[in-house]
């Protein structure tokens, strides 16, 4: 590599990542700006459950007009059929499973021509189980997402375990307006009514 | 499915690190997701390395978007967080010298000195022959180099007074 290429190679803005890091949540995303996917989860746990199951609503009118987020909805298998669990804070979210079981989920700020996305979560450890009590739309910029039920706010940390934002769950759901930084979120904590800490999720590995 | 999940878990940071370098931070999560659900409805054209694959869906995701944001008009500050792009850091002589490049001279080199290409791979990613890759290489490097060549050249008159 000659010196021009050297100098151009070390001022690198964005230095390389480590290769095939092993991610903490892995999913699949499609989405129309500005839209974190989060995986979601119909109750599944005996004490640990989501007990807003909403209302069945066919998937083809669950992002309507979007036809490219229809698209991954089909690629992705996602069935006929997926819960609508409400709307909080203007973003409506609608939980299903798709062909193999893995927990999917679609969000829609609705007064926003973009803000929608969808996606599935295909780690074999899914949400809620005592250690993931909340999943938080990808890339976890924005709280948006679902908690299991005795879960009062959830909290985004950095890696030193300062509080970047937190939000009150509502029926399960979650929807805080702000916005943070790429990356600035490291953990996804789950606070019960008194403010103890029921799970502190690691969002990246 | 599995496939594709794979390589989502392998490639998503490259990508993801692809896109930080050429576009403005509040677009980069959608753009990326755009690349990976073009990779989940071409799965079986995927090749078995995909990365340069993907850098290519990447480079024309990128390029459909600021075509459209260049047909819409934008508010002042959209317009402007539209046409940044991220140059090299900690060199102001480099940055200065690099942003006078063209579009295609910038991002051969940036697929070399910065993804870390070999000229094969760029070759793939760009769409053309191995040979045209290494030849456009060479001329963007010889021009970067030039430039920077002329501004480290440069010096006033001792006096202060211009000829």
């Amino acid at each position: 590599m000659n010196d021009t290429i050297a100098r151009l190679a070390a001022a690198n803005p964005v230095p390389a990542p480590a290769r095939a890091r092993r991610h903490t949540h892995r999913w699949t995303i499609a989405v129309v700006a500005a839209a974190a996917l989060v995986p979601a989860a119909i109750a599944v746990a005996d004490q640990i459950g989501v007990s807003n199951q909403g209302a069945t609503v066919p998937t083809s009118q669950v992002l309507p007009d979007q036809s490219k987020l229809d698209a991954a909805l089909q690629e992705m298998q996602v069935g006929g059929t997926m819960q609508s669990l409400g709307t909080l804070n203007g973003v409506a979210f609608y939980i299903g499973r798709n062909a193999k079981g893995h927990f999917c989920m679609a969000i829609d700020h609705v007064s926003d021509q973009y803000g929608k996305g969808v996606g599935c979560d295909f780690n074999d450890d899914g949400f809620p189980s005592a250690d993931k009590r909340a999943v938080t739309f990808p890339p976890a910029r924005q709280l948006e997402g679902v908690a299991s039920d005795g879960v009062a706010t959830v909290e985004f940390e950095d890696a030193n375990g300062t509080v970047l934002d937190s939000t009150p769950v509502v029926d399960n759901l979650f929807a805080s307006g702000k916005v943070l930084p790429q990356d600035a979120a490291v953990y996804l904590v789950s606070l019960d009514a008194a403010g103890n800490v029921l799970a502190k999720q690691k969002l990246r590995g | 499915m599995q496939r594709f999940e794979r390589i989502y878990e392998e490639h998503r940071d490259a990508v993801l690190a692809y896109m930080r370098r050429r576009a403005p931070e509040s677009l980069v999560d959608d753009l990326v997701a755009d690349v990976f659900v073009v990779c989940l409805r071409r799965i079986e054209d995927v090749p078995r390395d995909p990365l340069p694959w993907l850098y290519g869906v990447a480079r024309k995701t990128l390029a459909n978007e600021r075509r459209k944001r260049r047909d819409v008009p934008l508010a002042p500050e959209i317009s402007h967080e539209a046409a940044y792009e991220p140059g090299p850091a900690g060199d102001p002589k480099l940055a200065v010298a690099f942003a006078a490049l063209s579009d295609a001279d910038r991002e051969i080199l940036r697929l070399v000195a910065w993804e870390g290409l070999s000229l094969r791979a760029a070759a793939r990613v760009l769409e053309c022959s191995p040979v045209a890759a290494r030849v456009r290489y060479h001329r963007a490097k010889s021009r970067l180099g030039a430039k920077l060549g002329s501004a480290a050249s440069f010096r006033p008159n001792p006096k202060g007074v211009t000829e």
